[in-house]
């Protein structure tokens, strides 16, 4: 699908937030999917770059807020605002809740913020209760720099010992589910902190994509069954998971 | 115009065919492009039990390819037949949907395309026997290496079904071509060949290479003057059609291929960026024919052999 750039706004210095014109993904984004980013018009690099979506804004633009880290984020950066981009999209199983859901946790590691934004959005719509624990390895600032975060209660755990307790801390409080997004270790213990206290979790799993549309079955997240586990793909039956059922670090 | 390519007694719309492996099922793409493009659909390949698949990671990026190891993931024949299908037959035409099969040993082909035929008889269009795939005895490719193992498979197979039986033959061995000669005397409609040498990727941040299976094929336009010369070599070797894949991202490579001997191409990971791939494909050899006033596809097949 054809977008715009519209806007780049630099957030921290290596966390960009990308603006588009493209009203199809932005009717059409639930939080938590993606978007397949085309590069260049060339075979090199060869495959698109599954992208969160941050935020849209239901009719006209959606956001992507990435973090520099390799050759095709690299690309990114020089990109100019009017460029045309080929996004597909909206990708894959988001976050979800029931109607009769009050109370949320968020937890974000880092650049785990990247899917997070049409989530404050909507629950903060749907007059929901929510919070956010953030565990930055660097960036603490990256919640301030993004105004959709602003007047969102925040709690910090700044280095990685700390995680448990914190999130102990965090489920004290009324919960009715957690959604996460970082680093698969933070996930784990999300899950299996969330679940101890029998409350819900959902958390988005990162995997290196081919396709991001269901053809390579590349995407593999091991997810349990009875008797052992099967592979699923983050792709289309993510990456946004139970984090009940997946079977971190099989790998 | 008329692109009608024959593949043995196979006889498919045009040569733009979609590789197994890298369309899904088909319907998959179905969002993305216009599946009636599509000369013919090589389904993900399927075998008696499911199979669990590789360990993660299962892709990496290569210089304008892509390291791929999946293990043929796979939910058995079961799931295959009466979730799968039903998909699939919904999306293409029964003239498009070729089914690849996979197996261990000759019983196993023999036994699940009997079955797949009993099922789906001229419903589907032909089979396709996957003699690249891994082998839990004799290792992966086994089919493709050894001509005896190959011959026995495909005459085995041949004799036990009418569909028409299209074999994936791995290249990537020093007895391919005696392989392929074999496949062609014991009955062979066509060769379905892939092209893809295995290769690896060390993740320098960790350390360990990035393919959690360590090794994988080669994918991508990278390995596009490997999947050429087989081709030509090949061609010289046997009579039948030629299915050629390897890196093919435009039309142009698609006629580079036909020069060199294939009578139709395969249209793989190119689909993973470009899911509209085949359709740019098949619009671009119309109009490159057009343009050359060529009336009779199979005047290009080969044609580079004649100059």
């Amino acid at each position: 699908m054809r977008a715009i750039l519209q806007e780049i706004r630099p957030v921290t210095d290596r966390d960009t937030l990308y603006v588009f014109d493209c009203p199809g993904i932005a009717a059409a984004a639930r939080p938590g999917q993606f978007v397949e980013v085309k590069l260049t018009d060339t075979t090199d690099p060869y495959l698109r770059r599954p992208i969160s979506i941050f935020d849209a804004d239901g009719e006209r633009w959606v956001s992507l807020l990435v973090r520099t880290v390799g050759k095709g984020t690299q690309a990114m950066t020089r990109w100019e605002p009017g460029r045309e981009v080929d996004l597909l999209g909206p990708l894959g199983k988001g976050f979800s809740w029931a109607e009769e859901e009050n109370n949320f946790l968020l937890v974000g590691g880092g650049i785990g913020l990247a899917p997070m934004g049409l989530l404050v959005r909507r629950l903060r719509q749907e007059g929901k209760t929510f919070r956010l624990l953030f565990t930055p390895k660097r960036e603490e600032q990256l919640p301030a720099g993004l105004a959709l975060f602003s007047g969102v209660e925040i709690a910090y755990a700044c280095n990685r010992g700390e995680i448990p307790r914190r999130l102990e801390e965090q489920l004290t409080a009324p919960t009715d589910r957690v959604f996460a997004c970082g680093p698969e270790g933070l996930l784990e213990t999300v899950a299996a902190t969330a679940a101890a206290r029998g409350v819900a979790s959902q958390v988005s799993m990162e995997r290196r994509m081919g396709c991001g549309i269901g053809l390579c079955v590349g995407c593999a997240v091991a997810v349990r069954t009875e008797d052992g586990f099967v592979y699923r793909k983050a792709c289309q039956d993510g990456p946004v998971f139970a984090g009940e059922e997946v079977l971190f670090h099989e790998s | 115009m008329n692109l009608e390519t024959r593949l043995g007694r196979l006889t498919v719309r045009n040569p733009v065919l979609g590789a197994s492996g890298c369309c899904g099922h088909g319907y998959e793409l179905a969002p993305y492009v216009d599946l009636r493009c599509f000369g013919a659909v090589s389904l993900k390949t399927v075998t008696a039990e499911s199979r669990k698949g590789n360990r993660p990671e299962r892709v990496a990026e290569v210089p304008s390819g892509i390291l791929s190891s999946i293990g043929l993931q796979n939910p058995g024949k079961e799931a295959f037949f009466e979730q799968v299908m039903p998909k699939v037959q919904a999306a293409l035409d029964p003239g498009q949907i070729i089914v690849s099969i996979g197996g261990n040993s000759v019983e196993d082909y023999v036994a699940l395309c009997r079955e797949t035929e009993a099922r789906f008889g001229s419903s589907v269009a032909a089979l396709e026997i996957n003699a690249a795939c891994p082998n839990v005895t004799h290792g992966a490719g086994f089919f493709s290496r050894d001509p005896q193992a190959a011959y026995e498979l495909v005459r085995s197979v041949r004799q036990a079904v009418d569909l028409p039986v299209l074999v994936k033959l791995n290249t990537n061995f020093e007895a391919f071509l005696e392989a392929g000669c074999a496949m062609e005397e014991a009955g062979a409609d066509a060769l379905y060949t892939t092209n893809t040498p295995l290769g690896m990727k060390i993740d320098i941040k960790t350390g360990r290479p990035a393919l959690g299976n360590g090794r994988g094929p080669i994918c991508g336009p990278a390995i596009r003057p490997i999947g050429v010369m087989r081709t030509w070599d090949l061609y010289k070797r046997v009579k039948i059609p030629i299915v050629a894949t390897g890196g093919i991202a435009c039309w142009e490579d698609a006629v580079e291929y036909l020069m060199a001997g294939a009578t139709a191409i395969g249209v793989g990971s190119i689909q993973f960026s470009v899911p509209d791939a085949a359709e740019h494909i098949l619009r671009g050899l119309e109009a490159y024919l057009e343009r050359e006033g060529v009336k009779d596809l199979s005047g290009l097949v080969g044609a580079a052999h004649k100059t």
